[in-house]
């Protein structure tokens, strides 16, 4: 028992980061339709920015988790000018613009590498006391990983909710076509959804890469598919679900790593591939198709 | 030559055989069916560890390696053991992989799934010797023969060409076929394919399945000539290398997908080697990669088709000329001659029933807190087109989607001539003959516009994978009948012109003819149009009326949803009013122009 | 119409591969001989070819950077005794990629395009099962370094493995763990290793020792927790943690050990720690002052001292290698096997495979009464005086058995911070703990 409210607490950390980038990943996706396989990417950029910033500049780790994140906010927006939007123009097919995205990721991904070498980088943080609390153990570090995914998320709730920003992004992912016929600048909107999702992806690479104490150009990669994961479970577009995805991908994988350690990835999706047995458009399916319905 | 070379160049070849048999069977799924299978490289190598588990003997008499099966079995078995064992992964991982609607969802899926599998063969030492792989696995008759190094690379290069021959003769079969046609039709807009009687999620699957065997005997025949397998052998982003290939070379097109494989082979593994070295291999790769990657971009931005593009059928070809001109003849009178009985068998098949009932009981369907269709009844006039108007968000659409199984109702009953049909899936309730129109036009660009025709036609033998497999000629003379009878149908609309353009180049009006047309080779019983003026020139709108009245007059039932009251008034019988997902009130034009309530709710707002 | 025009674009393409083979080819009739390389009786001068066939891409590049820097350093202190019977060697690296399937054609490559090919120093990864047969058929020796148990009977006579299996590896690591005084530990490997293999083996023999393996763990390669292994490792109290993980994998779960614990305990890790790129990794998320402290890994040893060892870093340094090298058993192993390949070609008076493969485990035999040379040169100076030489290289005694391995024995090999290096401790006894 102690050792599952042990795991839960850990479980906690690493649905905090999956929620951050979750969030950021199916947020853009409601808002612009197009399934970013280039996020991970996204995520790399920054932990190689904050890296700069830590440890060559030697700035505090808030400060340098700021810089990660702008420098997301920074890429995403330019990458979606310079390449996603005039694909888009273009009337370039569903599929086509996830092969477009497979692309940029191949691109930023072999950039990095080039500068980067083959070779592992880490944020050389000294070690925290351990800081136990109702049976879990965490450092400080990790706490604030949490505060941190918090914080965001609730801004993220109060941005749809209370600002005309975020009620015209809600609007637009639940039908572009009508939202700018009511005079809802669907371009900005795009734009600031793309700056947010950067800006989350930021933030989630940055924490990700704390929390690995190492990083490469391929560990934004290869942490992509638990984040699309977290937001195929919850129904793309839909950043509460992705939300619930990321604490029940989190959660499961830390408890099932005390039963199958050599496994624990595969738990983790197998509940993804059970979710869409039996609900294939996610969990929150219903909710997505209502505002698509509603609206016609 | 030196041996040497000659060990070389035939070592290419078997290759570039692999890869090409691992292109068709890509290109199907994806180029053809439109099914983005991320997890491609899964079946190449899944047919290679079943092919060398089922050549191998029996693992107790190995050291130091375990793996299931060890049959030992004689060639060509383990490599007809690898083509079923990928359509039974085929048929596992797509039975839920191919279940969310939006096919980038899929991939995604399936690109989980493939991860999955790498860590489960990984990290399960029992099934093919985890991360070692499985090693020593005989070539094919290479004891028997005892033939010198380079003869026996003849031979294999043989029989590498064998099974590429059988494995693109039946891909040609296949994708000759009416039923790849009906695979195209998904590909492009699979809720039209669906609302035509396609059960996108079967046929998916099949394509799907079919591709898996394929990959799979590539992957076996690649493991027979290299004699080891293991995880290092195939990366999940390998997967992505195919895709580029048969992007480059062409999606629909097999010549397209040799030639991608060609490029796979050609490009990315051999030429590297002969240009210039660096002094870091490391970024000598990642600019390989790179280059890889803007190679993708540049060819969706400037060739989205490829090298290759898919061939365009020119059907209009294979009707006899004679056919032709009677149709032309028979079109010319009734376009023109408004008042000139137009019978009901001249348009195609739907005088053979008698005109659908549909009746609609309390039907519901909420998304959330809001109820956009609520406790709705009415009851169609057979033979007679009823109008059904309404502010927005009243839950029109909705209907029409509850009617025709797009979408399932909570609660009531839809009566199809008195069977109810509610919560069926939309191709079911199409074969019943209820066939949708879509508010946006849906037709299916990449197909020709007597392609889209025939799309929709029942009964065509071929148009199934079991038809497809008969071979052409089974499916002629049918093809031929309906080829015919979209002639006369594109004859009636003045668009023989375009019979041999892709549907994607046309205006929009003339897309929305080709959207009717396509409704009505589907030989419906009730038709539900869905603001079939949205978006047409009014000229075009008259024209589009008149085929309207046209079928009203030969007793097509039809439920028409539209804004352009005008048009309502003129070619439906009745009118049905909706307001907050219910009926407001029912009657002519006439009436309802007279009734306070809709006025309030509608007309006058 | 559009048809013949794609056939005529196949053909072209065809015609490419051709003329891209006859590149290849092109290039070793300029130098006037066939290729192959296993013709050696022409007269004149010509370079000869060590083919370098190796991951220089992916995550095992470095065994192919490792393995083309013993090559080369081998070559320069070759030539520098005027090459092998009067012709001087030449490495050239060809990418494997690591990948079996990607392995032969590129094994095919090499045998075309290397102008006269006399050695191979061959794959260590999972690119090595494809890559054998090939090289069999063409009757090209080759050296390796690879683990893999399955070769531990084979019997090719183009087969050398100049480092000991892997076989040996688990024992020894329980033996010193044994011996170090720690009797009850925690046993972590990564999922992607060879339970069979290694697991099996090291509990069988610490068992045996009299140790308990108080917690034993399999666990995912390159996940971004492992905070709950980690606990369950620390709730079993071991005094060490025993295993092997992958360079990102130590990573994550020693700094999750570290942040747990509020330091680190002891842990003992396999040959693959000294890899290059396990420190880099590691190192900066732990502290390489933690890593010197606490890490010890069990590699085969190197002699570290003597003539041959500084010849050996002589020319490694010459090459411009990475010091780290130069402090490898892996690489002066090859660096060894390169050597001992040329002096077999002295020996028996030819560059013909066939000829001299056979002489390959007489140069580092041992046979009483034999001369014993640490260089290339001492070799043949030797040789050309009529004796029977024992070459004992930078990496100590290779002596191979019937199978073609060199069984050598292990050491542990503890980080020095200061030196960014591994710094070898006194050798365990042979056949430690088998």
């Amino acid at each position: 028992m102690s050792q599952i409210v042990l795991s839960l607490g850990f479980g906690l950390v690493t649905a905090s980061i999956l929620a951050l980038g979750a969030v950021g990943f199916t947020l853009q996706f409601g808002v612009t339709n197009l399934f970013n396989l280039a996020f991970g990417e996204n995520m790399t950029v920054s932990m190689f920015v904050a890296y700069l910033a830590l440890v060559s500049l030697h700035w505090n780790m808030w400060a340098a988790m700021a810089a990660g994140a702008v420098a997301g906010a920074v890429l995403s927006l330019g990458i979606s000018r310079l390449v996603y939007l005039p694909f888009q123009r273009r009337g370039t097919s569903q599929f086509a613009m996830v092969m477009v995205t497979v692309a940029v990721s191949f691109i930023l991904k072999n950039v990095l590498q080039m500068f980067s070498g083959a070779t592992y980088y880490s944020y050389q943080l000294p070690p925290e006391p351990p800081i136990r609390f109702l049976g879990m153990v965490f450092d400080a570090r990790q706490l604030a990983i949490i505060g941190l995914a918090a914080t965001s998320l609730l801004g993220m709730h109060l941005l749809f909710k209370y600002t005309r920003l975020g009620k015209a992004m809600r609007a637009t992912s639940d039908n572009a076509a009508l939202a700018r016929s009511v005079g809802i600048p669907t371009n900005r909107v795009v734009s600031a959804a793309w700056v947010l999702s950067g800006l989350l992806a930021g933030l989630a690479g940055v924490a990700l890469a704390i929390d690995l104490g190492s990083f490469n150009s391929g560990t934004g990669g290869s942490y992509l598919l638990l984040i699309v994961a977290a937001a195929v479970f919850g129904s793309v577009g839909e950043p509460y679900g992705a939300v619930l995805g990321a604490v029940v991908i989190g959660l499961t994988s830390e408890v099932a790593a005390i039963y199958y350690p050599q496994l624990k990835d595969v738990v983790a999706f197998a509940i993804l591939v059970l979710v869409l047995l039996l609900r294939p458009d996610g969990l929150r399916a219903g909710r997505v198709q209502m505002r698509a319905e509603v609206t016609v | 030559m030196s041996p040497a070379i000659v060990s070389y160049v035939a070592s290419l070849l078997v290759y570039l055989g692999v890869n090409a048999i691992a292109c068709w069977g890509l290109n199907l799924q994806f180029g053809v069916g439109g099914v983005m299978n991320f997890a491609f490289i899964l079946y190449q190598a899944m047919g290679a560890y079943i092919t060398a588990v089922l050549t191998l003997p029996s693992a107790s008499t190995q050291v130091d390696e375990k793996y299931i099966l060890g049959w030992h079995l004689p060639w060509p078995l383990p490599l007809a053991g690898a083509a079923v064992g990928g359509a039974v992964l085929a048929l596992a991982v797509g039975s839920f992989a191919l279940r969310p609607r939006r096919r980038d969802f899929q991939a995604t899926v399936m690109l989980v799934v493939s991860i999955i599998a790498a860590t489960l063969v990984t990290s399960e030492q029992g099934w093919f010797n985890g991360n070692q792989g499985l090693f020593g696995i005989p070539q094919p008759f290479a004891a028997a023969l005892s033939l010198g190094v380079n003869s026996y690379y003849w031979f294999f290069l043989a029989i590498t060409v064998g099974v590429a021959t059988l494995a693109l003769a039946l891909i040609i079969l296949l994708t000759g076929s009416p039923w790849s046609r009906r695979l195209r039709a998904m590909r492009e807009n699979a809720e039209a394919a669906e609302s035509l009687g396609v059960n996108v999620r079967t046929e998916s699957l099949k394509v799907y399945v079919t591709g898996g065997a394929i990959a799979a005997v590539s992957g076996g025949l690649l493991v027979e000539f290299i004699g080891a397998w293991s995880p290092a052998a195939w990366g999940t982003g390998e997967t992505f290398i195919f895709f580029v290939a048969i992007i480059v070379g062409g999606l629909g097109n097999n010549f397209g997908a040799f030639f991608g494989a060609f490029l796979v082979l050609g490009v990315f593994l051999e030429l590297p080697a002969y240009l210039p070295q660096m002094s870091n291999t490391n970024i000598e790769e990642s600019m390989q990669s790179a280059a890889i990657g803007v190679l993708i971009l540049a060819f969706l931005w400037w060739r989205p088709q490829g090298i290759f593009p898919e061939r365009k059928r020119n059907l209009s070809r294979a009707i006899p000329a004679g056919a032709r001109a009677v149709a032309v003849a028979e079109a010319a009178g009734p376009v023109l001659d408004g008042k000139k009985e137009h019978s009901p068998q001249r348009e195609p098949d739907s005088g053979t029933a008698a005109a659908g009932t549909l009746s609609v009981r309390d039907l519901s369907r909420g998304f959330g807190g809001v109820q956009a269709v609520d406790g709705l009844s009415f009851d169609l006039a057979p033979g007679q087109v009823t109008g059904l108007i309404g502010p927005n968000g009243a839950g029109k659409s909705t209907a029409l989607k509850l009617i025709a199984g797009a979408i399932a109702p909570s609660s009531g009953e839809v009566l199809v001539d008195g069977v109810n049909v509610a919560g069926w899936p939309a191709h079911k309730v199409a074969r019943l003959g209820v066939i949708r129109t879509f508010q946006h036009t849906s037709e299916f660009g990449r197909l020709t516009v007597l392609e889209n025709l025939l799309t929709a036609a029942p009964d065509q033998p071929g148009d199934t994978f079991g038809g497809a497999l008969l071979g052409r000629r089974h499916a002629r003379a049918r093809q031929r009948e309906l080829l015919a009878k979209a002639w006369a149908l594109l004859a009636d609309f003045q668009l023989t012109a375009a019979a041999d353009s892709y549907a994607g180049q046309l205006s929009g009006g003339q897309r929305r003819l080709v959207e009717i047309m396509r409704a009505l080779m589907a030989q419906p019983r009730i038709l539900l149009l869905d603001e079939p003026m949205a978006g047409v020139n009014p000229t075009l709108r008259l024209v589009i009326e008149e085929h309207l009245q046209r079928l009203r007059d030969g007793g097509l039932t039809m439920l028409m949803v539209e804004h352009e009251l005008g048009s309502v008034e003129r070619v439906c019988n009745s009118v049905i009013v909706m307001a907050q997902g219910r009926v407001l009130a029912t009657g002519t034009m006439a009436e309802l122009r007279r009734n306070e309530e809709v006025l309030s709710a509608y007309l006058a707002g | 119409m559009t048809l013949r025009k794609h056939r005529w674009l196949a053909a072209c393409g065809l015609l490419a591969t051709a003329s891209i083979t006859a590149a290849g080819c092109s290039s070793n009739s300029s130098t006037g001989a066939p290729a192959g390389g296993s013709t050696g009786s022409s007269g004149g001068t010509y370079a000869l070819t060590a083919g370098v066939l190796h991951a220089f891409t992916g995550q095992n590049a470095f065994f192919g950077l490792n393995a083309q820097n013993a090559c080369k350093a081998a070559a320069l202190q070759i030539n520098a005794a005027g090459g092998i019977m009067g012709h001087p060697m030449n490495c050239t690296a060809f990418d494997t990629k690591g990948d079996p399937a990607d392995a032969v054609p590129v094994t095919q490559r090499m045998l075309v395009s290397a102008p006269h090919l006399v050695m191979v120093i061959g794959p260590d990864g999972s690119d090595i099962p494809s890559v054998l047969p090939v090289l069999q058929q063409a009757k090209q020796p080759e050296m390796n370094t690879v683990g893999d148990p399955r070769y531990d009977t084979q019997t090719s006579p183009y087969f050398w493995r100049l480092t000991p299996s892997d076989s040996t590896q688990a024992p020894a690591l329980a033996y010193y763990t044994y011996h170090r005084g720690y009797t009850k530990i925690a046993e972590v490997f990564t999922s992607d290793l060879s339970a069979q293999t290694t697991t099996t083996p090291f509990q069988n023999t610490f068992g045996k020792l009299g140790g308990t393996i108080v917690k034993a763990l399999t666990i995912t390669p390159d996940t971004s927790s492992y905070q709950t292994e980690v606990a369950a490792v620390l709730a079993a109290h071991p005094q060490a943690i025993v295993g092997e993980m992958d360079a990102q994998t130590a990573a994550t779960f020693l700094s999750e050990v570290r942040q747990q614990n509020g330091g680190l305990i002891p842990v003992i890790m396999t040959q693959r720690a000294i890899q290059g790129d396990w420190v880099p990794a590691v190192g900066p998320a732990i502290g390489a002052a933690t890593v010197a402290k606490y890490v010890t890994a069990i590699a085969p040893a190197l002699q570290a001292s003597g003539t041959a060892f500084n010849a050996f870093k002589a020319s490694m340094a010459s090459v411009k290698a990475n010091p780290f090298q130069a402090k490898n058993p892996f690489v002066a192993a090859n660096f060894d096997g390169v050597i001992a390949f040329a002096l077999a070609m002295d020996m028996a008076k030819s560059l013909d495979p066939s000829a001299y493969v056979a002489d390959i485990p007489k140069i580092t035999a041992g046979a009483p009464g034999a001369t014993v040379v640490s260089t290339y040169a001492q070799g043949v100076a030797a040789l050309k005086a009529g004796k029977t030489i024992d070459y004992v290289g930078a990496a100590g005694p290779m002596v191979f058995n019937q199978y073609g391995t060199a069984n050598r024995p292990y050491a542990p090999w503890t980080y020095n911070a200061d030196a960014h290096s591994w710094i070898m401790g006194t050798t365990l006894p042979e056949n430690a703990g088998l």
